[in-house]
């Protein structure tokens, strides 16, 4: 007979805490994750106010559905598939973000273009002493550029730090689809970032 | 002189396994081959570098925002009333 695994993950005993009757423990699990799901509502919205009703929504639901909870994947993996549903759901249309399909033939250099034989400056210069307030912010606008199914894809990937596996999980798709959507939009905000330091007055 | 030789072929295969590439998810042989198509062809040099730094300029993006006080006492009063 085939069980299914139970992943025991540093929350595991918490969970189990709480589901046994110490409801009053799930304030540590609120405490402990309320800033990265604030972090993940803004970099998906963008706006306070719906970062805001992300958290709240995902923790109500978090409490309703964790005595359901089997520990088939982590705890945290679990709260941010509800949190990333609850997101997909969300009414409001944010201003920046319309939906439509990113192709990988936009990206692809055409027949006979010129195409740079060395990386501009921003893609050799150090990490440090490229990134400022500004970049930071450019950064962010661009991740909100993105449509929504691949900038959750982004944001999983290459800003919570979840694998290609877990990100995969976290959204039910594909781990086949998950690359070809982070390709995508990587692709994406490299155009915005090369647009960002055309401009960038050159360094002394 | 090699890019005057460019094999546009490989430059296609190479853009599309690009992300994989830099997130060491290629098996070993495709990894050497792109690692050699890379070393001969500056112009997908160039391509991957500008991905590449991209990725560490997300991924180096993380500050966290500043919770609003309404939330945090929202979040109070939700544990406060047990979920309801």
């Amino acid at each position: 007979m085939k069980g299914k695994t139970t992943v025991r993950d540093e929350d595991f005993e918490l969970v189990q805490a709480i589901n046994s009757g110490r409801t009053e423990l799930f304030s540590k699990l609120v405490e402990k994750y309320q800033q990265k799901l604030y972090n993940f509502g803004m970099r998906m919205c963008g706006e306070p106010r719906d970062a805001e009703d992300l958290v709240q929504e995902t923790f109500l639901t978090v409490y309703r559905y964790l005595s359901g909870f089997r520990y088939e994947t982590k705890f945290k993996n679990w709260m941010y598939r509800v949190a990333t549903t609850t997101c997909i759901k969300a009414k409001r249309k944010p201003k920046h973000a319309p939906d439509y399909e990113l192709s990988l033939e936009d990206y692809l250099p055409g027949e006979g273009e010129d195409l740079p034989d060395q990386a501009p400056g921003w893609a050799q210069r150090p990490l440090d002493q490229l990134l400022n307030e500004e970049l930071a912010r450019r950064i962010e606008q661009a991740v909100l550029e993105l449509p929504k199914k691949y900038r959750m894809v982004a944001v999983l990937r290459d800003q919570e730090g979840f694998s290609t596996e877990e990100t995969a999980q976290i959204l039910d798709i594909s781990v086949a689809n998950t690359k070809v959507r982070l390709h995508r939009a990587r692709l994406f905000l490299r155009e915005k970032l090369k647009g960002y330091f055309d401009h960038e007055p050159t360094p002394a | 002189m090699s890019q005057h030789r460019h094999d546009h072929h490989n430059c296609m295969a190479l853009f599309e396994k690009m992300s994989e590439y830099i997130d060491r998810e290629l098996s070993a042989e495709d990894r050497a081959q792109v690692e050699a198509h890379i070393r001969a062809c500056c112009q997908c040099q160039a391509c991957y570098e500008t991905l590449q730094r991209t990725v560490d300029l997300c991924r180096s993006s993380t500050q966290d925002y500043p919770m609003p006080d309404t939330l945090t006492a929202k979040l109070r009063a939700l544990i406060e009333a047990g979920g309801h």
